[in-house]
C-alpha cells in the first residue's frame, strides 16, 4: 500500500511543535521528530518543577530565617519551637521577608516567642 | 540590609497564604467573593508593625484589621498542565488560569489606631478613564510618598509574583528577586 503523506495538515502540526521548541538546544529546535520529543520533556519538566518550586522557596526561607535567628542569638530550630509554643503562626515566607526587610521587627518576633516560653 | 521596611505593615492570612501588606499597596490574592469596587475587611491579622512597635498575634491580633477595596477579579497567565505516562500512551494537555482577586489595601487598624493610605490623586475624568490608569496614578503617588526607596516596593512585588504558583513569568521574577536581595 502506498504511503500517504499528511499534506498541509502535517505542515501545520509540525510548525506548531517547532514554534514551541524555539530556543531548544541544537537540532531540537529544527527537526520535527527531535523537537517533538523535546517538547514532551519540556512540558513534563515544567509541571514537575512548578511543584518543586514550593520546596525550593521554603528552603530559601529557612536559610534566611536561620541566618537572622543566629544574629539574634538563637537558631532556626529553637526559634520555630518557641514560635509554636508561643502560638505565633506567622509563616516562613513572611518571617524570611521580615528578616531581610525589617530586621528589628524580626528581632521583636524572636523576643516575643522566647518571652512567652520563659513565663 | 539596605532596604527598609515600610513604616506600617500587617501580616494577613487569606487563601491559605500569608501576605505582608501596607496601606496603599496592591495585592493579588486567591479569588475571594465580591465584585470590583466592593469593600473588603481582613480580620485574620497575625502581626502588625507600626511606628516601631510590633504587635505579634498568638495567633492573631484581636484588635487589628486590614481593609481594602477590590480592584479586579482576574485570571492569571495561562499555564499548560501536561501529564504524561510513558509506555501507556497516556497524555493530557490542559490549560489553566488561576483565578485571583486584586485588592488595594488602604487601611490598617490596630486597637483605636488607624493608618490609612496616602491620599490618592483623583483622576480628572473618572468616568472615561480606564480603571487601570487610576491605579497606576495611585501607585505612583503611593511609592513617592509612603516609601523612601521605591526599589523596596518593586522587590516585594517581584517576590510575591514568584510565590504565585500559577504565574508563568514567576521564574524570572523569582531569580531577579533572589539576586537583588542577596
Amino acid at each position: 500500500m502506498p504511503r500517504v503523506k499528511g499534506g498541509p495538515r502535517e505542515r501545520r502540526r509540525h510548525k506548531k511543535v517547532l514554534k514551541q521548541t524555539k530556543g531548544h538546544h541544537g537540532v531540537r529546535n529544527r527537526l520535527y521528530r527531535r523537537a517533538s520529543e523535546s517538547r514532551l520533556h519540556a512540558l513534563s519538566y515544567a509541571y514537575a518543577h512548578r511543584r518543586e518550586r514550593k520546596g525550593d522557596m521554603r528552603r530559601i526561607w529557612i536559610q534566611r530565617i536561620n541566618a537572622a535567628a543566629r544574629l539574634n542569638g538563637t537558631t532556626y530550630s529553637r526559634l520555630i519551637h518557641d514560635l509554636k509554643l508561643a502560638g505565633i503562626e506567622v509563616d516562613r515566607k513572611v518571617l524570611a521577608e521580615m528578616a531581610v526587610h525589617d530586621p528589628s521587627g524580626f528581632a521583636s518576633v524572636v523576643e516575643q516567642a522566647q518571652s512567652s516560653q520563659a513565663a | 540590609m539596605s532596604t527598609e521596611a515600610p513604616d506600617v505593615y500587617a501580616v494577613i492570612r487569606s487563601g491559605g497564604k500569608q501576605y505582608r501588606v501596607s496601606p496603599g499597596q496592591r495585592l493579588q490574592l486567591e479569588r475571594l467573593d465580591g465584585a470590583a469596587g466592593d469593600r473588603i475587611t481582613f480580620s485574620d491579622v497575625l502581626l502588625v508593625s507600626g511606628d516601631g512597635e510590633v504587635a505579634v498575634g498568638t495567633p492573631t491580633v484581636e484588635s487589628a484589621s486590614v481593609a481594602g477595596e477590590i480592584i479586579e477579579q482576574g485570571r492569571g497567565r495561562k499555564i499548560r498542565v501536561f501529564k504524561y505516562k510513558n509506555k501507556t500512551r497516556y497524555r493530557r494537555l490542559r490549560g489553566h488560569r488561576q483565578l485571583h482577586t486584586s485588592v488595594l489595601v488602604d487601611e490598617v487598624t490596630l486597637g483605636d489606631q488607624t493608618w490609612t493610605a496616602p491620599v490618592r490623586e483623583v483622576p480628572v475624568e473618572p468616568e472615561a478613564e480606564e480603571v487601570v490608569e487610576a491605579e497606576e496614578a495611585a501607585e505612583a503617588v503611593a511609592s513617592d510618598e509612603s516609601v523612601d526607596e521605591p526599589t523596596a516596593e518593586l522587590e516585594d512585588d517581584a517576590s510575591e509574583a514568584a510565590l504565585e504558583e500559577s504565574a508563568d513569568e514567576s521564574d524570572n521574577g523569582d531569580d531577579a528577586a533572589e539576586k537583588s536581595e542577596d
